[in-house]
């Protein structure tokens, strides 16, 4: 079963928000929906960005007055292995 | 912290030979700041010898990485939270300023309405006038004579446009403990987006506080009754609740408080939470009996009023006093003399010689707000300690109304 787990970056510049991003992927250790919160721009380059460095699934990231909503989906790699034996 | 002897002009039963108090003096500020626990002095030391940053990469930063995060653990158990829901902060001012102004900033969309009650923490109050300078709009609840606030007069207050709502748990001059969950349940009828922040900095670790029965988004965090340093806090925030940081340029507490951390001050006030976690309630009764205790001696004086709730329903531990035909400065001072170290009035606004805005909007003359002590009693405090300071008080308060002429 897939976790999700908000990271409010509110408020936070770049490179904040993929810091925190990064740090609670580091943690989660189950597959995990990551439902970022931010209001800098910069969102919308780095995260897409990082998500295709690191091999993460970007599902969307749209905004609403001002804010972004980026979804980020983490599978272990153990997870990934088991669902494609 | 104990003095063996305390000069005194006059010879009674608590009183050795030559007019000097015995057994030492009498702390009763523990609002203030609180004598810490053995255990909670040692982790803070041992703290200090942690010499990385939590923040570097090599192994000796790891080290502290895992001792601050076991902290956070700590205080997430005591109040039924995730650790990553937990902001440390230095102190409760912080925690209530980055409650109200970052919730208020961060959910703009919602509305720029803040409601709160008259008798908030100055932190709060301060922070909302902020709002209303920034040309925002603000509305002030009032309260009964014990300082309880009406969930319906506080819902009326809320209208399609408030983003945040600002309530105590448990009131930090009257110790008025109010009804959180219901309070909120009247909010969310109200308006359901509202962001409700709970002031929680009086009370945790002397009530229960369970943050998901509350109905709270956020609960700011002293380290004081907790039993840990005054300058150590914490603000919770429920995730999605969203808030921006005041303390902006770095990833520091998950983006919300950049900059250094205080390593010790987060590690004492982790070891003080577990700790609290396991003798809650004893220590609650505990203070509660003393409250008792002392309120009942206190009394029975004459011409002394007791400021908000019965011992019975109000803060354990907390007991302010008024005493006609006196200032509560010149009493609190004539005490100190004695060995008995009380605050005068409000610990916020004695300074200022200003009459405290929570005993006006109870509805005190000025007779009662300018005569004011708060008497905060805590885990080190002995039952004969409150019976000598029961017996000093008593003395004192004569003696300044034989001397006083307001009280000829």
């Amino acid at each position: 079963m897939t976790t999700t787990r908000i990271i409010d970056a509110l408020g936070t510049h770049c490179p904040v928000p993929v810091t925190l991003l990064a740090a609670a992927i580091a943690r989660a250790g189950v597959p995990t929906l990551f439902q970022v919160l931010a209001d800098d721009p910069m969102v919308t380059i780095d995260i897409p960005a990082w998500c295709h460095s690191y091999g993460h699934e970007l599902l969307s990231c749209t905004e609403t007055n001002g804010q972004w909503t980026a979804m980020v989906a983490f599978t272990p790699v153990s997870a990934s292995a088991d669902s494609s034996a | 912290m104990h003095n063996d002897a305390i000069h005194d002009h006059r010879a009674h039963p608590f009183l050795g030979g030559g007019g000097l108090v015995s057994g030492g003096e009498i702390y009763l500020d523990h609002a203030t700041s609180s004598p810490l626990a053995p255990e909670v002095t040692a982790a803070i030391t041992d703290a200090l010898r942690l010499t990385a940053s939590p923040d570097s990469v090599h192994p000796r930063g790891a080290a502290t990485a895992v001792a601050v995060s076991t902290a956070r653990a700590q205080l997430a158990d005591l109040i039924g939270a995730e650790p990553e829901e937990i902001i440390f902060t230095a102190g409760a001012t912080e925690a209530r300023n980055l409650a109200v102004k970052g919730l208020l900033s961060a959910n703009a969309d919602i509305g720029t309405h803040v409601v709160t009650s008259e008798i908030e923490h100055p932190a709060v109050l301060s922070a909302v006038r902020s709002h209303i300078r920034a040309g925002k709009t603000a509305s002030f609840v009032g309260v009964d004579s014990h300082g309880y606030i009406s969930p319906v007069a506080f819902a009326r207050a809320v209208t399609d446009a408030t983003s945040v709502a600002s309530i105590h748990h448990a009131q930090y001059e009257i110790g008025t403990i109010q009804d959180v969950p219901t309070i909120a349940e009247a909010i969310r009828d109200a308006h359901a987006p509202t962001r409700i922040h709970l002031d929680a900095s009086d009370s945790i670790g002397i009530l229960h506080c369970d943050v998901s029965a509350l109905g709270v988004d956020a609960v700011s965090i002293s380290g004081t009754p907790i039993g840990a340093p005054a300058w150590t806090g914490a603000l919770w925030v429920r995730p999605g609740a969203r808030l921006h940081p005041l303390i902006e340029g770095g990833a520091q507490e998950f983006g919300k408080r950049a900059g250094a951390v205080d390593v010790a001050g987060i590690i004492g006030l982790g070891v003080a939470a577990a700790r609290r976690q396991t003798d809650l309630a004893t220590h609650a009764r505990q203070l509660r009996r003393h409250t008792e205790m002392l309120s009942s001696t206190l009394m029975g004086i004459g011409d002394v009023r007791r400021n908000g709730p019965e011992p019975a329903t109000r803060l354990p531990g907390h007991l302010q006093i008024s005493v006609a035909g006196m200032t509560g400065e010149s009493l609190a001072l004539a005490l100190a003399t004695r060995g008995v170290l009380v605050a005068p009035g409000s610990t916020c606004t004695a300074d200022a010689g200003k009459a405290s805005p929570t005993l006006e909007a109870i509805g005190c003359s000025p007779e009662w707000t300018h005569s004011a002590i708060l008497i905060t009693i805590g885990a080190t405090t002995t039952d004969d300690e409150i019976a000598r300071a029961g017996f000093i008080i008593e003395a004192a308060i004569r003696e300044l109304r034989a001397m006083s002429p307001l009280s000829q």
